[in-house]
């Protein structure tokens, strides 16, 4: 923000969202680990380097949707995909878990590592030094993506079957829960992480190319836009559901338990965002209209994975009622308190209840920024600036053909 | 011959379709259910929305939509008495609001949603009432009072001049469920309806669903049958 520029809800919510994002060192960071832990895992003296391990995020890291944590003291979570090239004849789930479990628990040991990598159900956390600042947890899996495929076509999801950027990333994956843990079996729990950033990426890509060509303006490092990475840009659509996800962290602080998980935050959003070009055009498209994308399929909320329609993100709600019941109130909740800023304050004006959720800090910090470089008196409305508003609004309801008028029957 | 059974698709509002419409445009309204009706109530705002200057006029108000939305229609209420309570403002006594005449915005809207609902008829109510604070003038129009006001509605929808005769024969013939073209043509030529407004009916019958004419009929028979009551009231007050 320059000093001659008055402070707009636009700016202030960007300004926002950069005190909330994930640092780009942090970033940097994390790429330089998990791929140190993947060159280990493909060194001469590994047990699964003839599965050519493949390690890539998933999840918010991925998405580009990732917040520094609440608590000074909390870590970033990170999510990791570890593939083999392996097929599900050659070993049991047991088996991928334990030969990526034995690499892993190796790497910590010859890196000095201060925790050793826990076994969880699906994963192996990897936790670093207490300055680290995160833990990953890495996901053992191997390709699955023509019996995905397959079973796409049979559930009548042909076009998506068709997509070949979605399907081809799905996998298998471990599960210490799954009855056929222990068998050499061919049904194996699946997932898509990777397809479905890829769908995520698809709702977004032109945005992402209007960012890029605008980074391409102001930077000389890149020789053309295809050369930039992802994660150098972000678009209205990630930087909304930061603030979302931020909102819901402060709500659900004390009771976690019950708190909308990310990816039907990110889907919702993701499937309400129209390409706006402002932060605050992206947020009001989607609190207005997020929750009409969730089906109701013979009475059962179903928020659809978009790589996978049979599988519902909200599965939950139907045993615990209690979570569908949160989501709305969540729901309402950050409707009410981002609607009371946009439209009914004042830009440099965030009401306490949008603040609290933000981090009273952090947007007191932002505020107090403006009010430094503003320059202009405080904000009045003059009755004529009000009445020239007013007017450019009826013009806009007759352009849109939607006029009304009033007319009273006499009677009450 | 029973054949004239009214089927009308159950649908009952809910609370989150209020939501959706009005708690993000509109965060000072408190949302609530109350057996039949959904109540919003509270801090109406007009506003262009989010451009750096906030909100043009505040109101407060209070909002009752019948479950059976959009059969019966919502009663919006001003309730803190910022808006005098006269019928030049299209305020009634007890603060109802005179919003439109509901069969009327039915009639001529694709939507009928509870959001259409409030970004339409509820939006240009506050919003015309600001104007007509600031220039005397309502910027889109308003209707005379009572069967007048419903006579110029019909005209306006159906393209005909405010006469209660043409009015009446116009509506009735788009509310029908079927037309022949035999029938007497209702622009009251004499002349059958092949012969003459033919096309021009049926394209106003493409336009108006015959069941929502149905009810703009009703409501100008209403209407009409309240008018004759009202005289004797009044002239107990001379
Ligand atoms: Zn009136
Ligand atoms: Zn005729």
């Amino acid at each position: 923000m320059t000093a001659n520029d008055a402070p707009t809800h636009e700016s202030v919510l960007q300004a926002l969202h950069a005190g909330i994002d994930m640092p780009e060192e942090i970033f940097e960071e994390i790429v330089a680990k998990y791929e140190s832990l993947s060159a280990w895992l493909d060194r001469d003296a590994s047990n699964i380097k003839r599965y050519q391990p493949f390690i890539a995020p998933q999840g918010s890291v991925l998405l580009g949707t990732a917040n520094q944590p609440i608590k000074a003291n909390e870590e970033y979570d990170v999510d990791l995909v570890c593939r083999l090239n392996a097929a599900k004849n050659e070993l049991t789930q047991r088996e991928l878990k334990a030969s990526v479990g034995r690499e892993i628990l190796s790497y910590a040991a010859s890196h000095d590592m201060a925790y050793t990598p826990e076994d969880k159900r699906r994963c192996w956390t990897l936790k670093y030094a207490d300055d680290r600042r995160f833990h990953m947890d890495v996901l053992p899996c191997i390709p699955d993506a023509d019996c995905y495929r397959k079973r796409l076509v049979e559930s009548g999801h042909q076009s998506i079957a068709a997509n070949i950027s979605v399907t081809g990333q799905a996998i298998a994956i471990t599960d210490k829960t799954d009855p056929n843990y222990d068998r050499l079996t061919e049904e194996w729990p699946t997932s898509n992480p990777l397809g479905y950033a890829e769908w995520f990426l698809e709702q977004m890509a032109e945005r992402l190319l209007v960012e890029k060509r605008n980074l391409m303006r102001h930077t000389t490092i890149y020789d053309k836009v295809e050369d930039i990475p992802n994660h150098k840009v972000k678009t209205t659509l990630q930087k909304a559901i930061q603030l979302l996800k931020r909102h819901r962290d402060t709500m659900f602080a004390e009771n976690p338990e019950h708190k909308p998980i990310s990816i039907i935050i990110n889907t919702l959003s993701a499937l309400a965002y129209d390409d706006e070009d402002s932060l605050v055009g992206a947020l009001t498209a989607i609190l207005k209209t997020m929750d009409k994308f969730i089906e109701n399929r013979a009475g059962v909320a179903w928020v659809a994975n978009p790589v996978n329609p049979e599988e519902n993100f909200a599965d939950k709600w139907a045993e615990e009622r209690e979570k569908e019941a949160q989501f709305y109130r969540w729901l309402t909740s950050v409707r009410r308190d981002f609607g009371s800023y946009l439209n009914g304050s004042f830009p440099e004006n965030v009401p306490a209840a949008l603040r609290d959720r933000l981090g009273k800090t952090l947007v007191e910090k932002v505020v107090d920024e403006i009010q430094l470089t503003e320059i202009s008196a405080p904000a009045v409305i003059t009755s004529a600036a009000a009445l020239s508003r007013a007017e450019t609004m009826v013009e806009q309801v007759r352009e849109s053909g939607t006029e009304t008028t009033p007319w009273c029957a006499k009677r009450d | 011959m029973v054949r004239k059974k009214r089927l009308t698709k159950v649908n009952t509002l809910t609370i989150a379709e209020v939501e959706r419409a009005l708690s993000f445009t509109q965060p000072g309204l408190a949302i609530t259910e109350a057996r039949d009706v959904i109540l919003a109530e509270g801090v109406y705002i007009v506003t262009d929305g989010p451009n750096g200057i906030g909100p043009i006029a505040r109101y407060e108000i209070g909002i009752i939509f019948p479950k059976i939305y959009p059969s019966e229609e919502p009663s919006v209420y001003e309730t803190a008495g910022t808006v005098e309570r006269v019928a030049d403002r299209h305020m009634y006594p007890s603060g109802r609001c005179c919003t439109c005449i509901w069969e009327e915005w039915l009639a001529k809207s694709i939507d009928t949603s509870v959001e259409a609902f409030c970004d339409g008829p509820l939006h240009n109510f506050f919003l015309s009432q600001f104007m007509f604070d600031k220039t005397r003038k309502w910027p889109f129009g308003d209707r005379s009072h009572g069967v007048d006001g419903v006579i110029e509605a019909i005209g306006d929808l159906l393209g005909v001049g405010p006469d209660e005769d043409a009015a009446r024969r116009y509506i009735e013939i788009v509310a029908a469920r079927e037309i022949k073209g035999h029938w007497a043509c209702p622009c009251g030529s004499g002349k059958r309806l092949r012969n003459c407004h033919n096309d021009y009916v049926r394209e106003l019958r493409g336009r108006v669903k015959h069941e929502r004419a149905q009810k703009l009929l009703e409501r100008l028979i209403e209407t009409k049958l309240q008018e004759r009551a009202t005289p004797m009231e009044s002239s107990q007050q001379p």
